[in-house]
């Protein structure tokens, strides 16, 4: 990066050094782009590469650069003498106070350069990129500020660059001095790059400095709160999906680090502490980083686990047992052994991807190794091998990182949904074939249950043909052959056929409610017949009908018998009335079917029906017995009562 | 109806000694007279442009066609005539079939001559005869739903719905009226009322059954 007369030069590597209208645009969007941090690596480095470019383009103009100081460490409250051992020291200027306990008190001595007035009379500024100590400015030698109390109870580091006021009144022509003291804690230290300037022109190296060295670790500490938060929620709810609960725990150990950016100043006697706070949790983001580097690629490895773990526990730990001595080495040797983890444990994971291809771990792996890149630039920057003053951009790479990251546990977590929705489809299905394999299976027991139903029916109305129409059939033509017969009993033999073959018609009805239907049709075939010889007809069934189902073999049993009955009620009976009943009554906590013929005629013989029975009432007694029935033949005072009872109990529809 | 006039009658049937016995029953009554007889449905369907009777009497069995062409037939053409399903068994199946095309009563082929003219004279009167399984039937026709007998058919009024309900349990008319508190006369045209819903009812769907196929054009 050159200074002045850059402007017409065309820089290859920074093209944006074309005019200051383009460069005020391109700063602006910049700006956009630093809140907006997250949003991608190149933006990043483009910036970082600005931010420097920036600087330059203000020396160009009308900023000079102090190149130049006096430096002599005195702990003076008053400006060390001009015959203090001061030395001529370019800046920026690194100063390392190797294994000292208390703070060193640092001079600077700059002469400022003649820069003329501003015709604005805006006031000039003194920018001082890097100072990480509690200081005084004088301009010369009257005290211009206090950049925080010079005491020795806080305990400062200033992340952030300084831009001083010096007043107008004060400057001198023909040369100023200003004066820098600092109260330095740091092990490493020294005073960064220092311009003089307008305040127009100075103020956007100021803002652009702050931007990158504080609010961008801000936005870094927010950023892996909300990041880390949310994937720990995930590994809470699924601590099987470690590789979630170790992105989390780093991204949140990223987070609070970077509260050590933010916070600047800290009571000097809690500095020890603050110290081990600052290696607990780059130690832990390291740490878990290089786990989840490793699970990434699938190994598991527990003794390497364990052994780190405890590895990043042992640094915070030596420096609250062993105090401030060992800082120095912690910070050379333990922080810089991670540098050597870290891309240990990126390698593991580096093979696998190159071997298994999964765009997860390339991705991973490509921003860690740029933050790795970056984290290698702070390490020399600390070491002194990187110019001292530019800013730390691990902050910057960090977050790029952790993106990355979520992208794998995000990539991880839809293609679990994915899988999760593949499984339910391949599930569905599988429950469709099964469901068509029951279907089938169903149809095919169905229809042998149909087939079997058909040829019981079959054979039914086969045995029926065979004990009613058929036996009819030939004792009527015996009737006739033998001559017994005159037209009118044939009509009647042939009549009685027919309504023998209408019952069994009727009684293939098969719905439970038909039984009634068909007794009915049989009362409804009947009625006009007693109605010829003046008998009436009484119907007594059920309000709701029946809806148990009666056997099938059982319904032309018992419309037969019935039939039976109102045959004899109507021949021999000489009745006035005759009742039909049927009912479901409760029988020994069984259902029963009653049906119950009455008539007020002459009634059965005396014996009954136990001797000397007609055939017609053997035959009903048959038919009961055969469908499991109970017959009586009640001899009243006035007529004959015939009930039959069929036990309805464990019948399957 | 004019009781003057006699009541004329067409025969359908195939077979003759019913045929004969049937002619002979209605000539025994001078209340009747048969105006013609077919043996096929293709002379019934031709008879039937010229000669109008009140009843006609149908055989399903025809040699050449199903009875209820000629059924369907007549009540298109006829519309105010009776029809008449003469069957041997009076199965409902039969019947009921019989009555979706437009029949409005049905004979039992053993019906002895005597009953056959009060039966045809019943049916000119308004009544239609019906058993206990025919109305089962007719009321699962209705509804062709799973309840069958949950709520009553829509197409029919709640009276008619109800006299089919207690027939197909079994009662007779007789004991219907009583028990809904009318009287025995009203239960017939009832039963007619079902039977002529039920035809025009199947006709209707029959026709949207065939436009829905495609068969005609509406």
């Amino acid at each position: 990066m050159r200074r002045a007369g850059s402007g017409s030069s065309g820089c290859s590597a920074v093209p944006l050094l074309v005019g200051s209208a383009a460069i005020e645009g391109l700063r602006r969007r910049l700006r956009r782009a630093g809140r907006a941090l997250a949003r991608g690596v190149g933006v990043l480095a483009a910036a970082l590469a600005v931010g420097a470019a920036a600087s330059a383009w203000a020396e160009s103009v009308e900023v000079r650069t102090i190149a130049q100081a006096q430096f002599v460490e005195s702990a003076s409250e008053t400006l060390p003498p001009d015959d203090a051992p001061w030395t001529s020291r370019p800046l920026p200027d690194r100063v390392v106070r190797e294994g000292k306990a208390e703070p060193a008190v640092l001079w600077y001595r700059l002469a400022l350069p003649d820069i003329g007035r501003d015709a604005a009379g805006a006031p000039l500024m003194l920018y001082m990129q890097r100072l990480d100590c509690a200081t005084r400015v004088f301009l010369n030698g009257s005290l211009v500020t206090t950049l925080e109390s010079p005491a020795r109870t806080s305990y400062v580091r200033w992340m952030r660059p300084h831009l001083v006021v010096l007043p107008e009144a004060m400057l001198r022509d023909g040369g100023n001095v200003v004066h820098i003291r600092g109260l330095c804690w740091e092990r490493v230290t020294g005073l960064g790059q220092v311009l003089a300037g307008p305040d127009r022109a100075l103020r956007p190296v100021y803002e652009e400095r702050f931007f990158w060295q504080i609010t961008a670790a801000q936005i870094s500490t927010v950023f892996g709160c909300l990041a880390g938060g949310f994937m720990l929620l995930v590994w809470w709810r699924r601590r099987k999906e470690v590789e979630y609960g170790l992105f989390g725990a780093a991204a949140v150990a990223w987070a609070l680090r970077s509260v050590t950016f933010v916070v600047e100043s800290v009571p000097a006697d809690l500095w020890l502490y603050w110290r081990a706070y600052y290696y607990a949790t780059t130690g832990a983001v390291l740490i878990f980083l290089s786990l989840f580097f490793l699970r990434l690629a699938g190994k598991r490895w527990p003794r390497v686990e364990a052994a780190l773990i405890a590895y990043g526990i042992a640094g915070p730990l030596a420096l609250l047992l062993a105090g401030r001595i060992v800082d120095p080495a912690l910070a050379a040797w333990w922080i810089g052994s991670f540098l050597a983890i870290i891309p240990a444990t990126l390698a593991v994971l580096g093979a696998a991807a190159l071997r298994e291809r999964r765009t997860e771990q390339i991705a991973v792996v490509a921003a860690a190794g740029f933050a790795l890149a970056l984290a290698f630039h702070d390490f020399l920057l600390d070491r002194g091998v990187i110019t001292f003053g530019r800013p730390f951009a691990l902050h910057l790479g960090v977050p790029i990182m952790l993106l990355a990251m979520a992208w794998a546990m995000t990539n991880r977590f839809v293609g679990t949904l994915a899988v999760a929705e593949n499984v339910n489809v391949e599930l569905a299905r599988r429950i469709r074939e099964k469901e068509a394999e029951l279907a089938s299976n169903f149809a095919r027991l169905a229809e042998f249950e149909r087939r079997q139903a058909v040829a019981q029916e079959r054979e039914r109305i086969l045995q029926d043909m065979h004990d009613g129409l058929g036996s009819q059939l030939v004792s009527s033509l015996s009737m006739v052959e033998r001559g017994v017969a005159g037209p009118r009993e044939v009509a009647t033999l042939l009549r009685e056929c027919l309504d023998d073959m209408r019952l069994a018609v009727d009684s293939l009805a098969s719905e439970p409610e038909s039984f009634l239907a068909a007794l009915g049709a049989l009362r409804y075939r009947m009625e006009p017949r007693f109605a010829a010889v003046g008998v009436r007809f009484a119907w007594r069934v059920p309000e709701d009908g029946l809806t148990d189902t009666i056997p099938a073999a059982a319904r032309l049993q018992l419309l037969r018998i019935v039939q039976e009955s109102l045959t004899n009620a109507l021949r021999h009976a000489d009745a006035q009335e005759v009742s039909v009943a049927v009912s479901v009554d409760d029988e020994a906590g069984a259902a029963a079917l009653r049906i119950r013929v009455e008539d007020d005629g002459k009634g059965l013989p005396e014996n009954g029906a136990a001797r000397a029975p007609g055939r017609g009432l053997r035959n009903m007694q048959t038919r009961a017995r055969r469908i499991g029935a109970r017959i009586e033949f009640v001899r009243r005072d006035r007529g004959t009562r015939i009930e039959v009872r069929l036990p309805l109990a464990a019948q399957p529809a | 109806m004019a009781s003057d006039r006699p009541i004329d009658v067409f025969l359908v049937e195939d077979d003759p000694e019913f045929a004969r016995r049937l002619a002979a029953a209605v000539a025994s009554d001078p209340g009747f007279r048969l105006v013609g007889t077919a043996a096929t449905a293709a002379e019934a369907l031709e008879a039937l442009e010229q000669v109008a009777a009140d009843i006609y009497l149908v055989d399903l069995g025809l040699p050449d066609a199903d009875g209820t062409v000629v059924i369907a037939a007549v009540r298109r053409r006829r519309p105010d005539a009776d029809i008449v399903v003469v069957t041997v068994l009076g199965d409902d199946p039969h019947v009921v079939r019989s009555i979706e095309c437009g029949a409005t009563g049905y004979l039992l082929k053993d019906v002895t001559p005597k009953e056959l003219v009060a039966r045809l004279r019943e049916l000119r009167n308004g009544g239609s005869p019906i058993s206990p399984l025919i109305a089962r039937r007719l009321l699962q026709r209705l509804r062709p739903g799973p309840a069958a007998d949950a709520e009553p058919p829509r197409l029919l009024s709640p009276r008619e719905a109800e006299v089919l309900q207690l027939v197909a349990k079994g009662f007779g008319f007789g004991e219907i009226a009583r028990l809904l508190g009318t009287s025995e006369q009203t239960i017939p045209s009832h039963v007619k009322n079902i039977y002529r819903k039920l035809a025009v009812h199947s006709r209707s769907e029959a026709v949207y059954e065939a436009s829905r196929l495609g068969i005609i054009r509406l």
